[in-house]
This record gives C-alpha cells, structure tokens and sequence, in this order.
C-alpha cells in the first residue's frame, strides 16, 4: 500500500500551504481590484455587499480546492507509479473541481448586471490556482512531473 | 568577476522592488485619504417632516356644537329623527368607550355660541325653543366657533350643521380656518350623512325664496347634514373610527379629513427598493459618510451614455385624507436639485436640466420614481448631490366623489326659479368649501411625501 518514504509525507501539507498561501491572498486582495470596476450588482446591492459574498463562497472554494489537492496527494501516495504517472487523475481532478465551482458560482452568487465574464475568470483561478500550487510543485518523486508546467515550476523552487 | 559587476543587476532590481513597494502603499494611502468629506442630505433644502405623527391623546376633551339655526329644524320635525339624532348619540358614545379619559361639553351655536349644561348633548335637540333663535342671531356662523373653541392638543371639536352657506360665508369660514386651525396644524374631519327631513330650505334662487322639503323616509332625498370634526390628526383620525364602527348611515366613503400632513410615513432611500440600477454602481464607500438623520444613497456613474435609476417606495396615505392622483398634473411630477460636493465639502448648485430627467408615476399604492441620467451629455466629474422629491400640488389630490357629488354651486342656486326645483338632497358650496379648505391647508403647511437623498460619483 503505503511505498512511499516517510518523509514525503510533509509534502502535502507543505503543498496546502502553498496553495492557502497562494490562493487566499489573490482573492482578498487582487480578485476584488479586478471584480471592483467591471463588476453591476443587481439594483439594491451594493458592489461591497456583492464583493463580500463572493468573498465568503470563494474562500470555501479555494479551501475546497486545496482538498482537492490533498486528494491528488493521497492518489500518488497509493499508486507504485508503474503505470503511467496519472497524469490524467490530474487533469481530471482539476476539471471536475472547476466545473463544480463554477457550478457553485452559478447558484450561490448573487446575480449581476455586468462582469460576469470577469467574475467566472475569478472563480477559474480560485479553482485551480490553489489545486494548482497545491500539487504542482509538491507531488512525490514518482508522480512529479504528472502536473503539467512542475518541471519549470521545480526548477524555480 | 568583480564583487560591483556581480552585484549591479540584482542591486538595480531590489531597487526596482523597493521602489514599486514604496509606490503602492503611496496609491494606498492616498486612494484612502481621498475621501471627500460631503454635507449631509439635509443641507440640500428644506428637509421634509410629518407634522403629526397621528396618535391619538389618553385624554380628551369633546366641545359639540350643535348648530341651533332655523335651516336645521326639518331634521327634528321629520317622522324619523334619524339618523340624526343617533349620529349626536353616537359620537358622545365614541368619547365614553373611545378614550380612558373624557369630558364632553355641550353648545348650541348660531351667530353665538351658548353653552349647554351636561354631558348629553343629543337630548337638547328635542328641548321645546332649542331652534327658535333671535332673527338677527339665525345664521350659522361656524367661523365663531374656530375663534373660540379652545384647541390646543387633548381639544377635539365637534360640530353638527347643514353647512348651509352662500359664497361670502364660505370665504368668511375660510378665512377663519386659515386664522385658527391651519396655524395650530390641526386636522379637520368632515363627515356627510343624510337624514330624515321636514322642513324649510332657505335662500333659494337669486331672490332668497324659501321652500318646503319633505323627505317622507324616501332615502334618496334624504337631506345631508355633517360632522365637523377638529383636532390633533391621530384624535380625529381616532374618533373618525370609532364612529363608523358604531354608525351604519355613515362610512368612510362619506368622510375626509383634511390633515397637514399628506403621508403617514416619509419616503425615504433606505424604504426604497430599487427595480433598476442601470449603469449605475451603489457604492458604500464614495465618501465620508455624513452624519444625518436621513438614508441617503452613493452610487457611481459607470461609463454608459445613459444611466437609469428606478426606485419603488411605498406609499403612506393618511387614512381619510384625500388620495393622490397626478392624471390631471401637467408634468413635472418629481422635482430634481443637483448640486456639485467641491474638495472643500461644500455644495454648489448646479444646473443639470438637460443631464438628468425624473419621472414618477403612483402604481398600486406604490410611488415609482425614475431617473434617467444622460450621462454622455454631463462633462463635469466629481461628486454631486440630488434631491429628488414629488412635486406636490393642490391639484395632486382627488377629493372623494361624494363632495362633488353632494354638492351645489352657486350659479346653479342662482339660476333657478322655483323653490320646488330645489334638490333639498344636496348642498350649497359644499364642494367649494373642502375643496377650498384644502387648498388653503396645502398652501399653507406644503407638505411632502418626503425625498430621495443621492449622491453620485461621475
């Protein structure tokens, strides 16, 4: 089951950091400089009422999105890594997560009367930027290279 | 390799770094002080009030006039008293179960006032000479009545008459209520009810003829007497209601009340829902929040070269009182004043006639108001304040039919010939006289309905 040094075991949680790291800072402080001027609520809200909406679903999205990295983690660890580097569990945890939070956005947002293009390409990154940052840089040694752009990333770390 | 040439580019970038740090928590700081700090709605004209919140008094004293003049005697010689008599039993009912605390004194009124020992005003009515006044003192002189009743806040007046009056009465009882009344900011209650009849109208036709009128229990021409009723909103409005729940010939369709303020509840931005905020951002943080007593609402002009604001807020009649109908108002019903905020904080009128045109519109009780911003004709940026308020005339206001209904003009008791044409059903003037009354209330106290404090950032 379990093949992996104990060691690795810091990885995830030094990937969870990464991504909370990464992924919360871009939502309180950048997201809403973007959101601010292209953002309309709908009559009778106003844009900080709006803002701090999305700020309360998105930070349990990027919370979400670190799960999903944790997920990814706990796949790596129980797989020997001699079939394939499951590149594609990536890609599709990814995916899935994505649509589940635009889904969510969709249905929990408050609706507005421009900038919701601007708005899915907040909720896009707060999906995947954390998994992202979660996985990329911090999968183990037999698993590394499955998320795409860690070997530029490593290189960097 | 040279320490210098090692360390210039990565010097220069820390640098660079240091340099764009520095530059942003200056944007920071600056984009916070920036605020500017505006004055607060009420300093943008004269803040609308309700000058009675409408609450009735725990204590109240009841001074019922009856009206002892010859033209009134029909209604005690008919078969039936009623529902005269009952209408005088019932209204002193009203103060024995209407308040915790009441005393009711009785006077009978004609050119003079004379007080009548009592409480039980509906038994002098029957009393043997109660209508047999001196000829010089047969006239109903309701403008007496105004001059001397006491009417300050726990006093409610009652009086009982056929309100039988040529045009120089009515001017003289105008006048009277403009004197009396309106400066006290008392409401007056008026009360139609029709009754049973046998006897004399008078001053009929150009040459004062004088004819019988017998309605013989016929309903339709019953003759109509009223009930004025004077005092603070809520003690009218409270007599007013427990009157009609006691009385089954009178109703709220036979009633007015004329009452200072024209709403019971100011508009404001905060009771308002907005239907449309297009190309407009409501923006808590535009400026330093005054401190004020009136919601006022910050929005932001976003590029578009026509920006619309609907609001919707409800309406608050004063129960009785004439409605609001703006079918015969030529426009404009709403009334726009702009003003510019400068940095120093202070406002400076501005003319945005062409820029900004306002509209309001009365849908089931609701008051729409619409504001459309042509925001590609408005050069200036800055922050500016609007004070957006109905523009309320005497013509706003729908009388209840029954006024106009029961009512005879002057020209149509001139013109005719034969005392028997006469339709003892209706009154003289009646129409002019609320009507007149009203205007005289508008005019005096100019009430509002309330107004939309804005402030918007371009």
């Amino acid at each position: 089951m379990f093949n992996k040094p104990r060691s690795s075991l810091a990885l995830p949680v030094i990937g969870v950091l990464a991504g909370l790291g990464v992924g919360l800072p871009v939502l309180y402080f950048l997201e809403p400089l973007v959101l601010d001027p292209v953002v309309s609520p709908q009559a009778g809200q106003t844009i900080e009422d709006w803002l701090r909406e999305f700020r309360q679903l998105e930070t349990l999205l990027v919370i979400l999105s670190v799960a999903v990295g944790l997920l990814w983690h706990a796949s790596t660890f129980l797989d020997a890594g001699r079939s394939g580097d499951l590149r594609l569990v990536w890609v599709g945890l990814g995916i899935l997560f994505l649509a589940f939070a635009c889904w969510m956005a969709v249905r929990r947002l408050p609706s507005v009367q421009e900038g919701s293009s601007g708005i899915m390409l907040c909720v896009a990154v707060n999906a995947l930027l954390p998994y992202y940052m979660a996985s990329a840089a911090f999968t183990v040694a037999s698993h590394k290279y499955a998320p795409w752009g860690s070997r530029a990333l490593r290189k960097l770390w | 390799m040279s320490a210098g040439a090692n360390n210039g580019p990565a010097s220069k970038r820390r640098e660079l770094a240091i340099r764009a740090g520095l530059s942003i928590c200056v944007c920071i700081l600056l984009g916070c002080s920036g605020k500017p700090q505006v004055p607060p709605p009420e300093n943008l004209g004269e803040p609308p009030l309700v000058f009675d919140q409408g609450l009735s008094t725990d204590e109240v004293v009841a001074n019922v006039y009856l009206d002892a003049t010859s033209s009134m005697k029909g209604f005690v010689k008919a078969d039936q008293i009623e529902p005269y008599l009952g209408t005088i039993e019932k209204a002193e009912q009203v103060f024995a179960i209407g308040w915790s605390k009441a005393s009711v004194h009785c006077f009978k009124f004609g050119a003079k006032i004379v007080p009548l020992p009592g409480e039980s005003c509906h038994l002098y009515v029957f009393k043997e000479g109660f209508y047999n006044l001196p000829k010089s003192e047969d006239i109903t002189r309701i403008d007496e009545i105004l001059e001397k009743s006491p009417q300050d806040a726990k006093n409610l007046t009652l009086v009982f008459t056929d309100l039988y009056q040529d045009r120089a009465d009515i001017g003289r009882l105008l006048r009277a209520f403009r004197d009396s009344t309106i400066p006290r900011k008392l409401s007056v209650g008026i009360v139609g009810i029709r009754s049973n009849f046998r006897g004399k109208i008078f001053d009929i036709g150009a040459r004062s003829f004088s004819g019988e009128w017998d309605t013989k229990g016929n309903r339709a021409k019953f003759r109509p007497f009223y009930l004025f009723i004077i005092g603070r909103r809520g003690n009218v409005s409270h007599f007013m209601d427990e009157l009609f729940r006691r009385s089954k010939d009178t109703g709220p369709d036979q009633a007015v009340l004329l009452s200072p303020d024209v709403t019971a509840s100011l508009v404001e931005w905060s009771k308002t829902k907005r239907l449309i905020e297009q190309g407009l951002v409501e923006r808590r943080s535009l400026f330093q929040a005054p401190k004020s007593r009136f919601s006022y609402g910050s929005l932001q002009v976003r590029g578009r070269s026509t920006c619309t604001l609907k609001v919707e807020a409800d309406y608050a009649p004063v129960k009785y009182a004439p409605t609001l109908d703006w079918n015969h108002v030529p426009q404009p019903r709403v009334q726009v004043r702009t003003f510019q905020v400068t940095t120093d904080g202070k406002l400076q009128g501005v003319d945005l006639a062409r820029v900004v045109d306002g509209d309001l519109q009365l849908q089931n009780n609701k008051l729409v108001f619409t504001l459309t911003i042509h925001s590609d004709r408005w050069a200036g940026r800055g922050l500016y304040a609007f004070d957006v308020r109905p523009n309320l005339e005497a013509d706003s206001f729908r009388l209840p039919t029954w006024c106009k209904g029961w009512s005879v003009t002057e020209e149509e008791r001139l013109g005719l010939k034969n005392p028997a044409s006469f339709d003892g059903s209706k009154t003289l003037n009646l129409f002019e006289f609320i009507s007149g009354l009203w205007r005289a209330m508008l005019e005096s106290h100019k009430p509002q309905l309330g107004a939309l404090y804005l402030y918007l950032e371009k």
